[in-house]
């Protein structure tokens, strides 16, 4: 967090931290840097992430082990398991699902197969989508101006009411380098 | 000058305020009853108070003053995104109603921004239909300084302005209270909840105020007697869906009915032998086409 206004900037940092919050990104992002200067005005966020894409049917999400008269169920993602147990139970019943550990469960008198393809969202979740709902979430909502560019796994917004200048663009770029280095 | 009370006890025996409070010549301005319990806002004229509170003791209920009892206050963000609304804005009004006021929120269509940020006629006209607008602004000092103020430099009634910075100093205000700003949750801690009392306050000093101005020319009728006349002969207000039908405003009311069809019933309403319609201005409020009744001060029966 880089901003003139030292008050104004901690209290940027908190809504983006609440943001980030609300929005269950906190285990996606490796890095977040804001460059704020309201008397340019200027607002430039930077964001490092790991691209994935949660899927939404169980075969694609987990690891299944055949027991006697059950089927444990291996969450690859803890973040997950919400959604699947609402969606497990809504399909089976409260009577057939229990949870043995953090991300097991276990599914008593179903077939395999069927278990496999129950989808536990309506669409998979792809966080480039989570991260572009965080960046407008973030930027003052008068800076309509904004230009976006992507280097690797690093998005960056440029947002301002004046158009965008070729500084500003150097500027971001630098930012990227420094904060690449630091995270390194 | 009459002094608004919030009453807070059982229902068992609270006629007897009720009584006492009419006797003395104020008013019942709200009754809640939840359960046993009962929430009441009153207006006593201020040289009864002390018996009133006596009477209020004896029925074991609690009795604090609320100068917000009776004023409509338009809380004001820079736009209804989710930038801006629903925290602080919906805590800043919440907390106003539990000092008695009535409070409404209002998004300006251009408000947000630096040089960009403006306030249009139908905003600045909305804003002025109530007794105190409170601007909830951003986090930047530069901001709020530079640009912001251009939003409420022209709005004639009181201002309250809310923000980021601790401290800052606008001109054309009534008060600022800072530490708020763009604030992402709801108030829920000491620090955050403590900065609500302040606006709370705030709101409180400026109505009083306002109200001491008015003692110098006192309106023609009180706004809480016009409302008991048209509750009594025009039962159909009271029927509205809306809430709160008929609102108090400091120098009026608000009648939350259409305006075509309402507006020569309301001023053919009978106030101590005076039509309504010659001791106030009536007219249509640009929320929703309700009736709005402005009470002319008594200076102006001597002008006639």
């Amino acid at each position: 967090m880089d901003s003139s206004d030292k008050k104004g900037g901690e209290r940027y940092r908190h809504l983006i931290e609440r943001a980030v919050e609300d929005l269950a990104l906190g285990g996606s992002i490796k890095w977040l840097y804001a460059y704020i200067r309201p008397e340019i005005p200027l607002f430039i966020i930077s964001i490092s992430y790991r691209e994935f894409e949660r899927k939404n049917v169980l075969k694609d999400l987990a690891k299944f082990e055949v027991r006697s008269d059950s089927i444990k169920i291996s969450l690859d993602n803890e973040l997950d398991l919400a959604d699947a147990l609402r969606a497990l139970w809504s399909e089976l019943g409260r009577d057939k699902i229990e949870q043995i550990g953090r991300n097991d469960i276990l599914v008593k008198g179903v077939d395999l197969e069927y278990l496999k393809e129950i989808k536990i969202r309506e669409k998979a979740i792809s966080v480039t989508e989570k991260i572009t709902e965080l960046i407008s979430r973030i930027l003052p909502e008068g800076f309509k101006i904004r230009r976006s560019m992507k280097r690797d796994e690093i998005i960056i917004i440029i947002a301002s009411e004046d158009p965008i200048k070729e500084e500003w663009i150097k500027k971001a770029m630098e930012m990227i380098d420094n904060a690449k280095v630091s995270y390194i | 000058m009459l002094k608004y009370l919030i009453f807070e006890g059982g229902v068992h025996k609270h006629e007897i305020l009720v009584e006492f409070v009419e006797d003395l010549g104020g008013f019942i301005i709200q009754k809640n009853v939840i359960g046993l319990d009962l929430i009441m806002h009153i207006a006593v004229p201020e040289n009864d108070l002390k018996k009133v509170m006596e009477i209020a003791e004896e029925l074991k209920g609690s009795l604090k003053e609320a100068p917000l009892i009776g004023v409509e206050i338009v809380v004001v963000a820079p736009s209804l995104s989710r930038h801006h609304l629903p925290h602080p804005a919906c805590d800043i009004a919440e907390n106003l109603r539990r000092h008695g006021a009535k409070t409404n929120l209002l998004g300006l269509s251009r408000g947000v921004g630096q040089k960009i940020a403006h306030i249009s006629k139908e905003d600045r006209e909305l804003i002025e239909e109530h007794d105190i607008a409170i601007f909830v602004l951003g986090n930047f000092e530069y901001c709020l300084k530079n640009f912001k103020t251009k939003l409420f430099k022209d709005i004639s009634i009181p201002i309250i302005v809310t923000g980021g910075p601790d401290e800052i100093e606008l001109p054309g205000i009534e008060g600022y209270v800072g530490g708020i700003g763009r604030y992402p949750e709801r108030f829920r801690i000491n620090e955050m909840i403590e900065k609500l009392e302040l606006v709370s306050d705030l709101a409180e000093r400026v109505a009083e105020k306002r109200r001491r101005e008015m003692d110098l020319d006192p309106l023609i009728v009180e706004p809480a007697l016009v409302k008991k006349e048209i509750e009594r002969q025009m039962p159909e207000a009271l029927e509205a869906l809306s809430p709160s039908p008929i609102t108090l405003k400091i120098d009026g009311l608000r009648i939350k009915l259409p305006y075509d069809d309402y507006r020569y019933k309301v001023a053919s309403i009978d106030i101590e032998g005076r039509r309504l319609g010659d001791i106030a201005n009536i007219k249509k409020s640009l929320m929703r086409s309700y009736i709005l009744v402005k009470i002319l001060p008594q200076s102006y029966l001597i002008k006639v």
